[in-house]
C-alpha cells in the first residue's frame, strides 16, 4: 500500500501485559497505532493478538502498561470517552438475533446517545452504502453471514468512531464476501480518515494493510508495512521446481545449516538461505533444477521469524 | 438515563418475540396457585375404612356411626376376619381398619375398658397422625360421656371447657396457609431462571461484549437488565393476589402497600440471585441446573409448606439464610393477620440485610467476570 508521509498517532501503548494467573498472554509490548490508517495484527490462535485489542478496547484492563490516545485521553481514567470514540466488531458479529436488523440499530444508536432524525439518516445512508436496505425488517436470525456481518460493521459505524476495532471480522464469510468488505474498509477508512485495527490469520487480508505488526507468544516479533517486512527475506529466498519425490529432497535439504528453512509448495520447493550461506546453498540448490529467486509472501516472511524465535517449531500460521 | 431507557426497552422487544417465555410469565403463577391451591390438602376426610365389627351391638354400632358422622372415616367394607381386613389394608382398598372387640358391648355395660383398635396405613404420615387423632378425639368423647353419667352429671357440658378458637384461618382450610407464601416461590421460580438464563444468553451470543465496548457503564447495564424483570415480578404478584383474592376467597387483611414495598425487597433478592448465578456458570444449560438446586431449600426451607419449628436445629439454622423465609414471614403476617411494620420489621429487616447482601454480591461477581 502506498503510505501517505505524516504519521501520527492516535493510539501509543506502553509496556503493555496481560496475565490470566500464571499465564502470560501478553507480554510487554508497545504499539502505535498511526492515524487513518490501517493496522493489522497478524498471528496464529492463541498468539495473543485478541488478548491485544480487548485491551486496546476497553474490554480487559491490562495487568501492566498503559494506553493513551485521541490526543491525551488515558484508557484507564477516562474509559467512558475512549469508548465513544471507537467502534468494535468482533468474529462473532454480535447482534441481538430476535430483534429486526432496524431494532438492532436503533439500539446500538441509543445507547451511543444518537436520537430521532439523525440516527435515522445514519441508518439510511449505512444501508445504503453496505447494501442491507432490503432485510431491515427481518429478524437477524434469519439472514446469511455475509448480511450479518454488513450489518455488525453497520452497527459498529452508526456513531462515527474515529478508530475501528475488526477481530478476525471475515471467519465464515466466502472469499467474495471477503473481498467486498475489505473494499469497503478502505472506502470507509479513506473517506472518513478512520483509523482501522484488524486482527487476522489471513495472509490475504495482512498485505491489505498500510502497518502489520506479527504476534507470537504475547510479544511483537516485528512490525512495519507489509513491504518493510517483506524485505527481511529480499535476495534469500529461492525456489526450484521438483519434478517427483519431492518428500525426500526435502527430507535431505532441511537438515544442511546453509539453509534456515526449507519446505514445499505446490510442486516447488521453497528455501530460505541463511545469511553469509548464500552462494553455498544457491548451488545446493541448483543440484535439484533451475532456482530462481521467488517474491517472499507474508506467509513466508512470518514463518521464518517465527522460526527464529523458537527453532523447531512448525509453521505457526 | 437515555440508554437505560435504550438497555429496557431492548429488553421488552425481545420479551415480545419469546411468545413462550411471555405466556409463562403469566401461566406459571396461574398454574402453581390452582395446583397449590386446589390440590395440596392436609386436612385429609374421608378416609376408606373397613369395620371388623366382632361385637355386632348397640354401643359398637354408635362407635363406628360416631367415627363416620367426623366426616374423616368412610366404610367402603365390613370384614369378617382379622385376615380380610390385613387384606384390605395391604391392597390399598382401605387406609383404616376398625377392628372392635367381641365383648366391647358387654363390657360397657358392666362398666369395665370396652375395647376396640384401630389399624392405620401410617406410610403416610399426615394421613395416620390425623385419623390418630380424630379416632382418639372420638374415644375419648365417648368416654367422658359413659363417666359423666356414672357420677350423675347432670350438666350439658363438661367439667373443663377448652374451646379453641382457630384465629387467622378460621376455617383452617389448607389454601390459606399456602396460597400467601406460594407469592415467594412463584417470583422465586421464575426470576431466577429469567434473569440468569437472559444474561448468560447474551454472554453466549457476544452481544454483552458489545455492550461493553460501548459507552454503557456496568451500573447501567445491570439495571438495564433488572428493570424489565422487576415489572415482570409484579406482573406475577398481581396475577396470584388476584387469584388468591378472588377466586380462593382470601382477603387481604393488611396494607396492600406495604405488601407491594416489601416485595420490592425481595424480587430485588432473588434478580441478585440470578444474577450472581449468571456469573457462576458456562451456558443455559447449566443456569438452569444451577437455578433449580437454589429452588429447592427455597421452596423446602423457607417454612412455605413445612413449618421451620418442626425442623432439626440445623436447619432451622439454615433456613435463616434463605430470603424467602421472611417474605413468606412478612405476606402471611400482611394478608392473614393485618400486620404492620411495627409487628413485622424484624423480618423484613433481615429480608433487606439479604437483599442488600446479594446484589452486592452479584454485582462484585459481574464486575469481576466481566473483565
Amino acid at each position: 500500500m502506498n503510505t501517505p508521509p505524516p504519521m501520527e498517532n492516535l493510539v501509543t501503548a506502553r509496556g503493555l501485559t496481560r496475565r490470566f494467573g500464571a499465564f502470560v498472554a501478553v507480554r510487554n509490548i508497545d504499539v502505535d497505532i498511526p492515524r487513518g490508517r490501517v493496522f493489522g495484527f497478524l498471528g496464529p490462535n492463541g498468539s495473543g493478538k485478541s488478548t491485544t485489542i480487548r485491551m486496546l478496547a476497553g474490554l480487559l484492563a491490562p495487568s501492566a502498561g498503559r494506553i493513551t490516545g485521541f490526543g491525551g485521553i488515558d484508557i484507564a481514567t477516562e474509559t467512558d470517552a475512549w469508548k465513544r470514540r471507537l467502534g468494535y466488531m468482533s468474529q462473532k458479529f454480535s447482534l441481538y438475533l430476535d430483534l429486526t436488523v432496524e431494532e438492532n440499530l436503533r439500539f446500538f444508536g441509543s445507547v451511543y446517545g444518537l436520537r430521532g432524525g439523525s440516527l435515522a439518516g445514519r441508518i439510511d445512508a449505512l444501508a445504503d452504502r453496505l447494501r442491507f436496505h432490503h432485510v431491515r425488517r427481518m429478524l437477524t436470525e434469519g439472514l446469511s453471514t455475509g448480511l450479518r456481518q454488513r450489518v455488525a460493521l453497520a452497527a459498529a459505524l452508526l456513531h462515527q468512531p474515529e478508530l475501528l476495532f475488526l477481530d478476525e471480522p471475515t471467519g465464515g464469510v466466502d472469499p467474495a464476501g471477503r473481498r467486498m468488505f475489505w473494499d469497503l474498509i478502505y472506502e470507509l477508512a479513506a473517506d472518513r480518515g478512520m483509523t482501522v485495527l484488524v486482527t487476522t490469520h489471513y495472509m490475504d487480508e495482512a498485505e491489505q494493510c498500510d502497518r502489520l505488526a506479527f504476534i507470537l507468544d504475547g510479544a511483537i516479533i516485528a512490525d512495519g508495512s507489509p513491504t518493510t517486512l517483506k524485505s527481511h527475506l529480499a535476495g534469500r529466498l529461492f525456489e526450484v521446481e521438483v519434478a517427483h519425490d519431492a518428500f525426500t529432497t526435502l527430507a535431505t535439504l532441511r537438515p544442511l545449516s546453509m539453509f534456515e528453512d526449507v519446505y514445499l509448495a505446490g510442486r516447488r520447493l521453497r528455501a530460505v538461505l541463511a545469511a553469509g550461506a548464500e552462494r553455498e546453498a544457491i548451488a545446493r540448490l541448483g543440484l535439484q533444477g533451475l532456482a530462481r529467486e521467488a517474491e517472499p509472501s507474508l506467509e513466508d516472511v512470518f514463518v521464518s521469524l517465527a522460526r527464529k524465535r523458537a527453532p523447531g517449531a512448525e509453521e505457526a500460521a | 438515563m437515555r440508554r437505560l431507557l435504550a438497555l429496557t426497552w431492548k429488553e421488552f422487544m425481545q420479551l415480545k418475540r419469546d411468545r413462550l417465555t411471555l405466556r409463562m410469565i403469566i401461566l406459571i403463577p396461574l398454574m402453581q396457585t390452582m395446583i397449590f391451591g386446589y390440590a395440596i390438602n392436609y386436612d385429609v376426610k374421608h378416609l376408606r375404612t373397613v369395620v371388623l365389627d366382632e361385637s355386632r351391638s348397640y354401643d359398637s354400632r354408635e362407635l363406628v356411626a360416631r367415627l363416620t358422622a367426623s366426616e374423616y372415616f368412610d366404610v367402603v367394607g365390613r370384614v369378617d376376619s382379622l385376615k380380610e381386613l390385613e387384606a384390605a389394608l395391604d391392597s390399598a382398598q382401605a387406609s383404616v381398619g376398625l377392628v372392635i372387640d367381641r365383648e366391647y358391648g358387654a363390657n360397657r355395660h358392666r362398666g369395665t375398658p370396652a375395647a376396640a383398635f384401630l389399624v392405620v396405613n401410617a406410610s403416610d404420615t399426615t394421613t395416620a397422625s390425623q385419623a390418630m387423632s380424630i379416632a382418639g378425639g372420638v374415644a375419648t368423647q365417648l368416654s367422658m360421656q359413659t363417666l359423666a353419667r356414672r357420677a350423675g352429671w347432670r350438666e350439658r357440658a363438661l367439667p373443663i371447657d377448652l374451646r379453641v378458637r382457630p384465629w387467622y384461618n378460621a376455617d383452617l382450610r389448607t389454601s390459606t396457609f399456602i396460597i400467601p407464601g406460594l407469592l415467594a416461590i412463584i417470583l422465586t421460580f421464575t426470576l431466577i431462571q429469567f434473569t440468569a438464563g437472559a444474561i448468560v444468553r447474551e454472554r453466549e451470543m457476544g452481544t454483552l461484549e458489545q455492550l461493553q465496548v460501548t459507552p454503557v457503564t456496568r451500573t447501567q447495564l445491570i439495571l438495564g437488565k433488572l428493570l424489565p424483570f422487576i415489572l415482570i415480578g409484579y406482573v406475577q404478584l398481581t396475577v396470584t393476589l388476584l387469584l388468591m383474592r378472588f377466586l380462593f376467597d382470601i382477603p387481604i387483611v393488611g396494607s396492600v402497600a406495604l405488601l407491594y414495598g416489601v416485595a420490592f425487597l425481595f424480587i430485588a433478592a432473588v434478580l441478585g440471585l440470578g444474577m450472581l448465578i449468571s456469573t457462576l456458570v458456562q451456558n443455559q444449560r447449566q443456569s438452569q441446573q444451577v437455578s433449580m438446586m437454589f429452588l429447592l431449600p427455597f421452596v423446602f426451607l423457607s417454612g412455605y409448606v413445612f413449618p421451620i419449628d418442626g425442623m432439626p436445629p440445623m436447619f432451622q439454622f439454615v433456613s435463616r439464610l434463605i430470603p424467602a423465609r421472611y417474605f413468606i414471614e412478612v405476606v402471611r403476617g400482611i394478608v392473614l393477620r393485618g400486620a404492620g411494620v411495627d409487628q413485622l420489621w424484624v423480618p423484613i429487616s433481615w429480608l433487606a440485610f439479604y437483599t442488600v447482601a446479594i446484589i452486592s454480591l452479584a454485582v462484585f461477581r459481574f464486575r469481576k467476570t466481566a473483565n
